[in-house]
């Protein structure tokens, strides 16, 4: 019979520092603005920070699926100004309905998601690189499309960025759905758990029999999905589109996602709690400083150092990531020989 | 005894330059563990690769359970109840044990995964192995004999009635051995046709019933391993060749200690290491696959950390120690995998050769390379290594493998190091770019400089040697003369004392 093994203790703290460490910078920076506004620790706050915040938790709930899988997707704020602007000719300028505006909106950021996924996995062209390209062609498209105009939305629309229900924009509660639908996706579909395996390392993956291509290109899909389905929160939250709309929204999705946990590296990371913290805390810093009256110009320069400290904190958990529990070996390691089997030297 | 549940039948599979299966056959039987065993490059692995599905043979047959059966992909050894534990195992790091086991065959409900049921199977899973371990554990949290465990609870998901077991101690301690062999006692007796690949005799006494022995990619020998000897096996795997006559060894004047390594060690990997290297010398490290042979020199370089020891080397007349970090200012290496890791294909024969020694080359005033002295060494070297080439701006990636060997070794001979490391200088060449080499090491040794060789031909390691290391699971277990036979090496690197 075999001896049972000692199971590991559940917690680990180096694993609950990693994960949650963002949460503790979280609450300092919370407890640091409220203290210097007086005003700021509100619940309208809060609400004016989720509302904010829930075009960013959708764009980034597509967007972590490509960077967990170790890849990056950096077209996604184009494909934001796109699918918007698409979507807001075919209202105001074709009279669409609403509804079916909507989903040729999800159409086109499934297509532009599609277009990355083919290039990266069949083409086999570096994912940073061609989502480069289609982050300069889609917003080349789009302006061509609006001929670099402001398209304003029909006036009936444009309050409905700012229903509330019992207090809360309606918005949010659509982002925390979302997050809620990602978060099932992530955790508990086949899918999910095999864009983590490819995130571990695409051969390893490849050996276990995972369909590596496939869910590379479904996961690119998704993320032009979800960025198309961001846009469509962004522009009832501002009733047009602009010709700048989503610009830099691809390196605020990856802070979110790097802040929430999420390793650039690839196969760590979750959609809750971890895009909720990320975007969480960088509208809270926006805010806050906006609250103690900072300069315009103090907001990029302390969401970089966040980036950065995030950054730098990913980088650290891949390089402890190698430790392993070691039994001692306290026998001798060297065979015995059973007698008159030794070996005389000739 | 009964019918063979497996037959493999005239084997046959060559590589390019290579037949590394010259018509292999054996049997076995269920509640038996079969032993494979022979040296580097007796065609083990190709065999069982062939069984796996992931090689495909030239010729030959496979029946199992009496049915005639084709092989092509490891989906198909899977579905004729093949299963394969590879040496490197195929992990998950940062997901958790239920996970990397069900990765492609989750339970699912309604298209969510069944963590309920997926936990519980794997719990199953593991107890048939006698493990207690928690689904939710992270990968990375475990040791490698566990992570191998896993493995192997992940092999036995899809129930084989045949399992492959490729070197599977490699990583692993004395007690998860043990653990290891407690396992296959069970499959065993569960009626699994068990084949275990080993050069390590003591865990083939160990456990096997029966033992093939093959060298060069045939079937030298075998039987029931209760009739074998160490003697009778370690004879099979080296064969009666003797090759002393082949290569003269002319004897050199060794002269003082120039290297000295104490107590080098990296925690399971190497333990212990010390030696030492003089002028003029030779030192073959001797050792099989997985012995820890490349990871000393690794160590000695900085290519990989270490947890503790000393390396001094004499600079200026006196000894002093070095960090590995800095060692490479006065050790050339050459690394195993030229192609990875020594040269940078896509440029020029040129650049390659002159790339260690950049500032030897720059302009004393200003910072610039001197283009005429670099086409000078350049062309002085390639002389004198003979390499073949049509001009120095030729790629690096259109030349043959000896030359390329041959480029790395000009590379630090324009240095002009007291010290080299060499991990299988001839791995890949064709006999005469082997030659060569062998030559051009004597050279080195005749020119005062110390040598390590690593390589796993013990016919080249015998014939350029003055003096051997043993290793043998990351230790050095033995230092024998340049006298020493065939026979005591291979005997002291199997682990038999």
């Amino acid at each position: 019979m075999l001896s049972k093994e000692k199971t590991q203790s559940p917690f680990n703290l180096r694993d609950f520092l990693f994960t949650y460490g963002f949460l503790i910078v979280l609450v300092a920076v919370v407890i640091y603005f409220s203290a210097a506004a007086p005003n700021f620790f509100s619940l309208n706050t809060l609400i004016l920070v989720l509302h904010t915040a829930a075009p960013m938790f959708v764009l980034a709930s597509g967007l972590a699926f490509v960077i967990m899988t170790a890849k990056l997707d950096i077209s996604v704020g184009s494909i934001v100004y796109l699918a918007s602007a698409v979507g807001a000719i075919m209202i105001s300028r074709m009279h669409l309905p609403f509804p079916l505006a909507i989903l040729v909106i999800l159409m086109v950021g499934a297509l532009a998601g599609a277009i990355n996924g083919f290039t990266v996995v069949v083409l086999k062209v570096n994912p940073l690189i061609a989502t480069l390209g289609t982050m300069m062609a889609l917003r080349g498209l789009a302006l061509q499309l609006t001929n670099s105009m402001v398209i304003s939305l029909p006036q009936n629309l444009r309050t409905l960025g700012n229903v509330r229900i019992g207090g809360i924009y309606v918005d949010i509660i659509i982002a925390l759905v979302v997050l809620l639908i990602m978060n099932l996706v992530h955790t508990r579909t086949p899918f999910g758990r095999q864009v983590m395996a490819i995130g571990n390392g695409s051969e390893v993956a490849e050996r276990l029999g995972v369909k590596v291509n496939w869910v590379n290109f479904w996961a690119f899909v998704l993320s032009g999905l979800m960025a198309s389905a961001s846009s469509i929160l962004l522009l009832l939250q501002l009733g047009a589109v602009s010709p700048d709309a989503g610009s830099g929204y691809e390196f605020s999705a990856i802070a979110t996602l790097v802040i929430g946990g999420v390793s650039l590296f690839g196969g760590e990371g979750t959609i809750i709690p971890g895009i909720i913290m990320g975007g969480f805390t960088l509208q809270v810093i926006q805010a806050g400083l906006n609250y103690i009256g900072a300069s315009v110009y103090a907001y990029p320069f302390v969401r970089g150092g966040i980036i950065f400290v995030a950054m730098f904190a990913d980088a650290l958990k891949v390089k402890v990531k190698p430790r392993v529990k070691m039994i001692t070996d306290e026998e001798p390691s060297l065979p015995k020989v059973p007698p008159g089997n030794e070996i005389t030297p000739a | 005894m009964a019918e063979p549940f497996l037959k493999m039948v005239d084997i046959k599979k060559s590589f390019p330059g290579v037949q590394a299966l010259k018509g292999v056959s054996f049997e076995a039987y269920p509640g038996q563990v079969l032993g494979l065993v022979g040296a580097n490059g007796a065609g083990k692995s190709t065999l069982m690769n062939v069984l796996g599905g992931v090689v495909h043979p030239d010729e030959g047959q496979i029946v199992i359970d009496g049915q005639l059966v084709m092989i092509n992909s490891p989906l198909d050894a899977a579905r004729n109840g093949v299963a394969f534990v590879h040496q490197d195992l195929a992990m998950l790091p940062t997901m958790s044990i239920a996970d990397t086991m069900f990765i492609t065959s989750f339970p699912t409900k309604t298209g969510l995964i069944d963590y309920k049921e997926t936990k519980e199977r794997c719990v199953r899973a593991l107890r048939r192995l006698g493990f207690n371990f928690d689904p939710d554990t992270k990968i990375r949290n475990l040791s490698p004999g566990d992570q191998q465990m896993v493995e192997i609870a992940r092999a036995l998901l899809s129930n084989p009635r045949i399992i492959i077991f490729d070197e599977p101690t490699s990583s692993l301690t004395s007690r998860e051995k043990e653990r290891l062999f407690d396992v296959i006692d069970n499959l065993k007796k569960e009626g699994t046709v068990v084949i275990y690949i080993s050069h390590l005799l003591d865990e083939v006494f160990k456990i096997c019933d029966y033992a093939i022995v093959l060298r060069n990619g045939e079937t030298v020998g075998g039987g029931p391993v209760k009739g074998l000897t160490y003697d009778d096996i370690v004879r099979l795997m080296i064969g009666s060749k003797q090759i002393n006559q082949y290569y003269s060894r002319q004897s050199r004047q060794i002269g003082d200690t120039v290297m000295q390594v104490e107590g080098l060690r990296r925690k399971g990997i190497i333990e212990e290491i010390s030696f030492s290297l003089r002028k003029g010398e030779v030192v073959g490290l001797w050792g099989l696959l997985g012995s820890g042979r490349t990871e000393v020199a690794r160590a000695i370089m900085g290519l990989d950390p270490t947890d503790g020891g000393v390396i001094r080397i004499r600079i200026n007349g006196k000894m002093q120690p070095v960090r590995p970090s800095d060692a490479k200012n006065w050790i050339g290496m050459l690394t195993e995998n030229r192609r990875e890791e020594g040269l940078l294909l896509p440029m020029s024969v040129k650049y390659n050769m002159s790339l260690a020694n950049l500032y030897a080359l720059s302009g004393k005033r200003f910072p610039f390379i001197d283009r005429k002295l670099e086409n000078q060494q350049v062309k002085k070297y390639i002389n004198r290594l003979e390499i073949k080439i049509s001009g120095i701006e030729q790629k690096v990636s259109t030349l043959s493998g000896g030359n390329q060997q041959k480029v790395i070794v000009g590379r630090w001979l324009q240095k002009n190091p007291l010290i080299y490391l060499m991990d299988e200088p001839t791995r890949g060449l064709d006999v005469g770019a082997k030659a060569d080499i062998r030559n051009i090491i004597n050279e080195l040794a005749e020119s005062g400089a110390a040598l390590l060789v690593i390589s796993s031909e013990i016919e080249e390691i015998m014939s350029v040697s003055d003096r051997y290391l043993v290793m043998n699971r990351g230790h050095i277990v033995a230092e024998l003369p340049a006298e020493a036979t065939k026979e005591e090496l291979m005997a002291a690197a199997a682990g038999v004392r």
